[in-house]
Formats: structure tokens, sequence, C-alpha cells
């Protein structure tokens, strides 16, 4: 069984207790970027570090010292193509993946730009509205559209990992897949998902039993979690798209107009992409 | 194949006389092009193998995101060619001082459409000016030839001027089918043609080339005056008449502007551009079957059987032939 | 290959609305001499048949109420009695998968036993524990059973029951069907009710073809996600890719292949035939597999195929599919084991209305001699 991934705060005494363990470090601040990378145990992997930042992304200064370190940008808001455009060519030299918020309509936008400018980035939700009509022209854009452009998520992840006849969880992204990840606080109090962190649904405390927490039967019978949706047989469980959406939006009253025919277009689309289709025919490619 | 034209907007700065767009903006809903037509416009190109592209309008500098988008074509490693008035407010002149000044001219050139003094404005002229402060050594002048007494000294002296790239695209004003513009009717197109032959002098001793944009017969010119034409363009002269291809804000595209409210098609109809010229080539050769050229002898002409000329500009026969034409042709 | 459907109980702890296993209030439970005796019989049946396999499906009732104990037994008893012809038998389970535990699920998989076949119903009260039957915690159960099955890397199946309540939601079913089970599909069979149909579930043979029309184009069109839905994946198989194999009912070819094992060691043709207590070919006490295989009460179904593609099913072009359907359905429905059963009904709705439509391809499988 592999070793999940920590998901922890920036904490030097915590990152110093555990040993030989991959780390991907959350900060709200640019200016720990450097701080975090020096503070990795040298028997500790950092495989990344997640920012979540208040400023638009286009307002963001990057620094050319962040090199090849992998950098999960979290923001808001996309802010002002003239701004960005002048650091384009630094941000190519580093290893940074944008993620702009599914509330605000530009963001898709701004993301069709930003892979078109070959810059890998994504969309990340909060319970926030969604346009689902925007959100089915970026899928089609990530998926079915020929010029090459990077990768936009939880997209790309989908088309890459689809199970044609099992379950895709998209939440590895963002890293709250509980196979794949555990998040840890600065009181050593562990959780499956960042949102059980904050709401105090702890699995273990303490550092030191981190890696006992495989053998829990909780731990065991995540990869059943999808059942408790089938017992509650909830609109989630009727949906055609269920298998790659896994009841993600199963909070929105109206699902038939929202994230049913969108899930059901991307599962269409992750279907397209296992097979490879090139028609030979003259069909409109858009 | 055609250097592509992606009209930014339809909005336009000026009211000139000649105007074949005239219509097409006064009928015009759309105000400009968004962020997803344009890269869906982009990727259309790249898949079709165009890395050039021109943008014009109306007046393309009046969109809001006019250096946005320039900036973007270019960071796609597109060639890219801006037709301007050269006539925009102070901050967007800054604007594109600021973001646009570092490309040389081979990545970023303008085409800057000059009218006479006479008919432009102070304002103008000094907002032209300014423009040409900062842009002229990467830009063109365009002149549109719509009456035959027109004068091409000024033209000379700004690029001089200016130290402008040493070329002129001259074009002629062509008539819009079903439609009343001002535009050189055929019977009075050898008189341009010779007004124009006794500006060559000016030009050879300015190291000027006067290029055509589509629609000259060949036969307006003498044997002389063309052999004139062949050393000052340096080999290359062209009395073509072929699609343009427009793409508009609203995602339409037609042949070129004065067939704008010809047979216009959705982009999205079609999978390159390719497929586009095809169709409108096709389209315009049935036009030809009916009537070979702007004159009658076109029909039998040699040079336009052998595409040396095409025998002036199609709009021209649609203006004089709409009867013979079938109406599915024009829409 | 022979198939047996061994029932060695016929109880269950579920009350399914549709089960005619239950209402037959069979309690017996085989006792360990007759199970040896049946391991002897195949011993020597597969011994005088070098070649032969028996699949021996364990059915009921509920199979689980057995205890692991049973099953346990069963191994040591095939070992015994079965030492050089116990790799040619195939141990199949059909388990409502409520009662399963480690305990089983070891004993399982000593006899090789590694998926089992089940059913499932999304609508609630037509299966289910008690007199109102209780599906909330029915299928709490079965979802703990399934849970189990997967951390011992088991799979597990379904067949699902059409009825009337059904046709409404066809397209929800499905769906939820294959969300329940991603890698192992469902298959749909119709509603058996002869006699009094109290609660109003049974359905035509054109119902249930509307039913499987209504799903068809979804499964059509995306055959990679949903591999092996029946009966479309055998319809397909048989029309596009020439492989004529079919389900039982459909096959035209259980004459010589099947028997049913009841409690008390009493055979009949198939389970089927067990339920309704028609075709009794006498006691494995009595006889041997060889003569219970090839017992003279079997000829009415031998002669059958010859009649009906000389009578009723003359020239019929959907016969390749469907062979005229179960005899012991005709049997239940016309007290003619040579008339067709109400598959033919469904058999040519299906195919003329929805299958040929969608694909464009025309089925054309008349009787060959």
């Amino acid at each position: 069984m592999i070793k999940p991934v920590l998901v922890c705060p920036f904490n030097r005494k915590l990152m110093d207790k555990i040993k030989n363990t991959q780390f991907i470090i959350t900060v709200t601040g640019f200016d720990d970027i450097h701080e975090v990378i020096k503070s990795v145990h040298r028997t500790n992997e950092l495989l990344g570090i997640k920012i979540h930042t208040e400023k638009t992304l286009s307002s963001i200064d990057f620094d050319k010292n962040w090199e090849k370190f992998p950098l999960f940008i979290y923001a808001e808001n996309f802010g002002e193509f003239l701004e960005l455009f002048p650091k384009t060519e630094i941000i190519r030299n580093l290893n940074v993946h944008f993620f702009l918020s599914a509330h605000n309509e530009f963001n898709f936008t701004g993301l069709k730009i930003l892979a078109s400018l070959r810059i890998h980035c994504g969309l990340w939700f909060d319970k926030l509205p969604v346009s689902w009509d925007l959100m089915n022209d970026l899928m089609h854009y990530a998926i079915y559209s020929k010029p090459k452009h990077a990768h936009i998520e939880p997209f790309k992840w989908l088309a890459e990992h689809y199970a044609v006849n099992g379950y895709s969880n998209y939440d590895a992204v963002y890293f709250n897949d509980p196979i794949k990840f555990l998040h840890i606080n600065s009181n050593e109090q562990v959780a499956f998902t960042a949102d059980d962190l904050l709401n105090n649904k702890f699995i273990a405390e303490g550092a030191e039993n981190i890696d006992s927490i495989q053998n829990l039967q909780e731990y065991k019978d995540l990869s059943h979690s999808r059942y408790e949706s089938m017992l509650k047989m909830d609109d989630c469980s009727f949906c055609s798209a269920f298998r790659i959406c896994l009841g993600k939006f199963g909070y929105l009253k109206d699902k038939k107009t929202t994230c049913q025919p969108f899930f059901a277009d991307l599962h269409d689309a992750c279907d397209y992409h296992l097979s490879g289709k090139k028609t030979k025919e003259n069909i409109l490619w858009q | 194949m055609l250097m592509p034209n992606i009209l930014l907007t339809e909005k336009c700065v000026r009211s000139c006389p000649y105007c074949f767009a005239k219509q097409h903006m006064e009928d015009s809903e759309v105000t400009g092009i968004t962020w997803d037509n344009l890269m869906y416009i982009v990727d259309f190109l790249e898949l079709s193998g165009q890395k050039k592209v021109s943008l014009l309008g109306g007046e393309p500098t009046l969109h809001p995101r006019f250096v946005d988008f320039t900036l973007y074509l270019l960071e796609r490693s597109f060639h890219v060619n801006i037709f301007t008035s050269g006539i925009m407010s102070e901050s967007r002149l800054w604007q594109c001082r600021d973001f646009l000044s570092k490309y040389p001219h081979e990545r970023l050139s303008f085409t800057c459409n000059l009218n006479h003094p006479s008919i432009s404005a102070p304002a103008e002229t000094s907002r032209v000016e300014a423009f040409l402060e900062i842009f002229g050594p990467v830009s063109v002048l365009s002149f549109n030839v719509y009456t035959v007494d027109f004068d091409m000294n000024f033209l000379v002296e700004t690029i001089d001027r200016f130290n402008m790239r040493r070329h002129i695209r001259i074009g002629l004003a062509h008539p819009i089918p079903g439609e009343i513009n001002r535009f050189i009717p055929a019977a009075d197109l050898k008189k341009m043609a010779g007004r124009l032959s006794g500006f060559f002098d000016l030009l050879e001793k300015s190291e000027i080339s006067p290029g055509f944009d589509c629609g000259m017969p060949m036969c307006l010119f003498s044997d002389a005056d063309i052999g004139r034409l062949f050393k000052l363009n340096q080999g290359m002269v062209n009395f073509g008449c072929g699609p343009a291809i427009d793409i508009g804000p609203d995602m339409m595209v037609w042949a070129c502007f004065p067939l704008s409210n010809v047979n216009k098609r959705s982009l999205y109809e079609f999978n390159n551009l390719q497929e586009i010229d095809s169709y409108y080539k096709e389209l315009h050769a049935s036009v030809r079957k009916v009537k070979g050229g702007v004159f009658d002898v076109c029909d039998d002409c040699q040079w336009r059987k052998k595409e040396l000329c095409r025998g002036g500009c199609i709009a021209h026969i649609m203006n004089q032939v709409p009867d013979k034409i079938n109406t599915g042709i024009i829409s | 290959m022979a198939v047996v459907i061994f029932k060695a109980i016929e109880k269950c702890n579920s009350n399914c609305i549709y089960c005619d296993v239950i209402k037959k209030h069979q309690d017996k439970v085989m006792d360990y001499e007759l199970l040896k005796l049946i391991f002897i019989r195949m011993n020597e049946y597969l011994t005088d048949h070098p070649g032969e396999e028996i699949t021996f499906t364990w059915h009921g009732g509920e199979v689980c109420l057995l205890g692991a104990e049973y099953f346990r037994v069963a191994y040591k008893l095939q070992e015994d009695y079965c030492p050089e012809t116990k790799n040619r038998i195939n141990h199949l389970v059909q388990s409502n998968l409520t009662l399963i535990n480690q305990e089983i699920i070891d004993a399982f998989l000593s006899l090789g036993i590694k998926q089992i076949g089940s059913s499932f119903e999304p609508i609630h009260h037509i299966r289910g524990y008690g007199k109102n039957r209780d599906s909330e915690l029915y299928n709490r159960k079965f979802i703990d059973g399934v849970k189990l099955l997967a951390r011992n890397n088991m799979t597990w199946g379904v067949i699902y029951v059409v009825h009337r309540l059904s046709l409404k939601m066809p397209l929800e079913i499905f769906y939820y069907l294959t969300n329940l089970n991603a890698s192992s599909h469902p298959n749909f069979n119709q509603i058996k009710m002869y006699g009094e149909d109290r609660h109003n579930l049974a359905i035509s043979g054109e119902e249930f073809a509307d039913f499987l029309g209504a799903i068809f184009p979804v499964w059509y069109h995306h055959r990679e996600r949903y591999p092996n839905i029946q009966p479309f994946a055998d319809i397909w198989r048989n029309t596009f890719e020439n492989n004529m194999s079919m389900m039982c009912e459909s096959s035209g070819q259980c004459t010589y292949r099947w028997v049913y094992v009841g409690p008390e060691g009493e055979t009949s043709q198939c389970g089927r035939a067990g339920d309704y207590g028609i075709l009794k070919y006498g006691n494995l006490k009595n006889f041997t597999f060889q003569e219970i295989m090839n017992s003279k009460l079997r000829k009415p179904l031998a002669l059958r195929q010859k009649y009906l593609s000389e009578n009723e099913c003359k020239n019929c072009r959907f016969w390749g599919i469907c062979h005229g359907g179960c005899p012991l359905d005709a049997f239940m429905i016309h007290n003619d084991f040579m008339k067709v059963s109400s598959k033919c009904d469904t058999t040519k709705r299906f195919i003329e209305k929805y299958f040929e439509p969608v694909t464009g391809f025309k089925v054309d499988f008349p009787y060959l001699n």
C-alpha cells in the first residue's frame, strides 16, 4: 500500500517531527515559499506548495527563483491580461499550476487564455453558484480542442485517469482524494479531506499515529464511500454520470439543468478521449 | 491564400466617403469581438496552417481589448498586421506604445489608411501624426482611390516625414452590390490609371513601391506602365481578385469587404480556412462564368484566362449584371 | 458442459415479491449424507466423461443460510470423493449477500468461488425483510455484503427482474445498477408470474421489450462503458460478431445440459422446473447423473426445436436469437412445450422497434438444417 501524502500548513515543528513522508505544504503568502523549501527535512519530500491567495492572478509577483518547484496557486480571479502578459516568460520557466474559482465567469475565459499560452491551469470549486454552460464550453475546449494547449483541470485528470468500467475521483487534483492524501493541522489532528479538517472530523490525532491510519477500517472503506449515495438513493445515485462525479455536486437542489447534463457531456468526452477517435470525415472540429 | 482579416469591432472613428464598410457597420448589432471568439478564430487559423493575420474594423484600436488581443496573437506566434486610421485616444496610443512598440516589423506591422488632408479634420490629422511618430517605421500607408483627381504627393511627404516603410498600398473603392456608394465607375478606371501612372516618377525618385490591393484590371495600364510597376515593386505586381476572407466579431465570414452582405456564412460551418477559400472561389468562379470581368473584353482576354489578371473586382461585375447572376449567389 | 442448479436449501431470509421459491415453503436442508452422494454422483459422471465439466451453481432460497460450516464440509467432500475430477467442477454462487460474512467467504474461496451472482432492486418494498419487505435494512445489509466481497477481491453481478413498477423508470434503473457496480453489469430478466398476480406486477413480452428499448440506445452508443448488459450483449455478439451463443432460455440448447437438484435429492430440468414442479427426472438417490441427464422425459424438449422450426417459428428471422424461448415458460402459459414462450413477443418487438432502427442492421437468423 502506498503511503498517503500529507497536506499540512507550513509548520516547522510539525515538518521536523514527521519523517519519510511526502508533503504538500499550504501557505497563504508568497513570501513563505523560500522558507518552506528550506525547511523540509532531508528524509521528507516536498511534492508541492499550495497557495491560496486573495490577489488576482495577474497581480502576483512571480519570482524566477521559485524555479522548478511545483507551485499550485489558487486565486479567485484572473485579473487583467495586460498585467499578466509581461510575466508570461517568467511563468513559463516556473513549475506552476494556476487554479481559478469556478464562481467567477471571466475565469473560464482566463483559463482558456492560460491554456492556449501553454500554462497549466484549472478550475477550483467551492459551493458558490457556477455557470454550467461556461463549464461545458471550457470542458469541450479542454478535451476536444485540437490545437495544442496546456492542461485544464480537472478535465485533463479525468480524461487521463478515466476508468471506463470503474469510478474516477478527480479530487486527487485538489489533494482531496483520501486514498492518496491526508490532511493534518498544526495541532497534529488528521482528517481525510480539507473540509473534514475544517469541520473537525478527525480520524487520528498525533503525528506518531499517521502511519497506522491505513490500518483503520474507515480508511479501508474509503474506496466504497460511494455506496452511501447508493443507499440514500439520492438524485446522484440515478445519474448517468455518477461514476465520474461521485456526487460532488449532490448539494445542488436542481441537478437536471446543472451538473447532470454537464457531467453527462463530460462522460462522453472521457469516452472520446479514451477512444482516441480521429475520423476521416470532414466533421466540424468545433 | 490571402491573409485572413479579423474584424475586432465594427465601430469606426471616421466616416469616409468611399467606405464600402459603411453599410455593414451601420447594420451591425455587434460592437466588438469577445475573448472567446478571438481564441476560437486563432485556433482555427493555427489548425489551418495560417500564422499571419490582419486586424481591422471599423477601427480596430477602438476595441477595449485591442492591445490585449494583439499581444495574445503575438504570443501565439502570429504575425499581426493592423489596419488602422491611426486615429486613437491618447491613452490608447500610450498603451500601444508601452506594449507594442518593441516589436519589429517582422512580427507586428501597421497599415495606416490615410485620407487627403483636405477631407481630414485637423484634430484627426494630429492624432494620426502622433501615431506615426511612434509606429511610422513599422507602418505602411494605405490609400483608397475613389475619385479620378486624387493626389499622392502628401503620401510621399508622410512617408518621408515619419520614416515609414517605403510602400503604399493602393486600394480602389469598389461598389457594394445592391447598394449606393462612392466608387470609380468602370468607365473612369482608365482615367484613374492614367492619373496614377503620372505619379510613377515621384514614386521612383522616392523609392516607394505602389502595391495594389485586389481588383485592379491589368489592361488599365500600358505595357510600359506595367514594366514600371514591375520595377517599382521588385517584380511583384498584383492584378488579382480573390477571397480575402473577413471574419466578423459575430463569427460570420465573407469573401471581402465589398461583398460583406453577399453569402455570409458562419465560421462554424467550416473546418479550416482552406474550405472557406474554396467555397468562395467556387462561388466567384460561377459569377465570372456569367461575366468574366469589369470590361466586356475580359470574357475573351488571354491574360485573364492565364490568370495574370482576374478582370477587376468581382463586386463591379455583380453590380453591372445583377439580373443575370443567379439570385442564389447573392443572398 | 452440464449445469447443475443446486438448491441445498430453499428457505430464504428475504421476502421478494416475485419469488417462486419461497412460495414452496420448503424448510428442508440437504443433509451431509445426501451432499456426499451429490459429489459421488458428479465424480461418476465426470469420470465417465473425461472431457466434460460441471458448473455447480449454489442456489436457493438463500445459500448463506447454510452457514460456513456447510461449505467447509462441501469442500472436504469434494476433496475426498472427487480427487481426480474436482478440477472440472466449477462452483458458482447465487446469493442476496445480506447474510454473507468472512467465514462464508473463506469457505467460498476454498471452493474456488471468486464471484457471486446476486440481485438488486432500487424500488422499495419489492425485495426486503418481513411482511412489508423492509428494503432499507435489506439494502444496507446488501451493501455491507458487497463491501466485504471487495475487501476479499471478489466480484459480483446482478440480475434485475423487470416488473410493472420498473416500467416507468427504465433508464433510472439502468443508471442506478451500473453506478452500483461499474465493472459487472446487470442482466435484465422479465418477471415470471403464473397464476395469481396479487400485486399487479406481471408485464407482457411487449412491455418488457419497451423497457429494454428505452435503455438500448444508451447502451448501444456507449458499449465500452457498459460492456456486458444482457440481453443486449448477447444479441450484439450474435448479430455482429457471429458468435452464436445465448443465455439459456434463448439458446435452444438446454435439453441435455441442465439439471435442478433440490434439498431432498429430487431433480428437474432446471431451476425454473424445480420451482414450478414440472419435468421431474427422479431422485439422485436412485439415479446417476448420466441417467438424469439422459432421461427420456427430456424428449419433448429435444423435439421442440425441430417442431417449432417447422411450425410456429418456420422461416422466422429471429430464430437464432430466440429459439422459441424457454420451454418451461411456454408450458406454464400454454400447458404445452411445443408452443413459443412470451419471449417471442419480446424478441420481435425489441428487434423491430429498437435494435434494428438504432443499429441500422437487419437481423436474419432463420432456422438452418
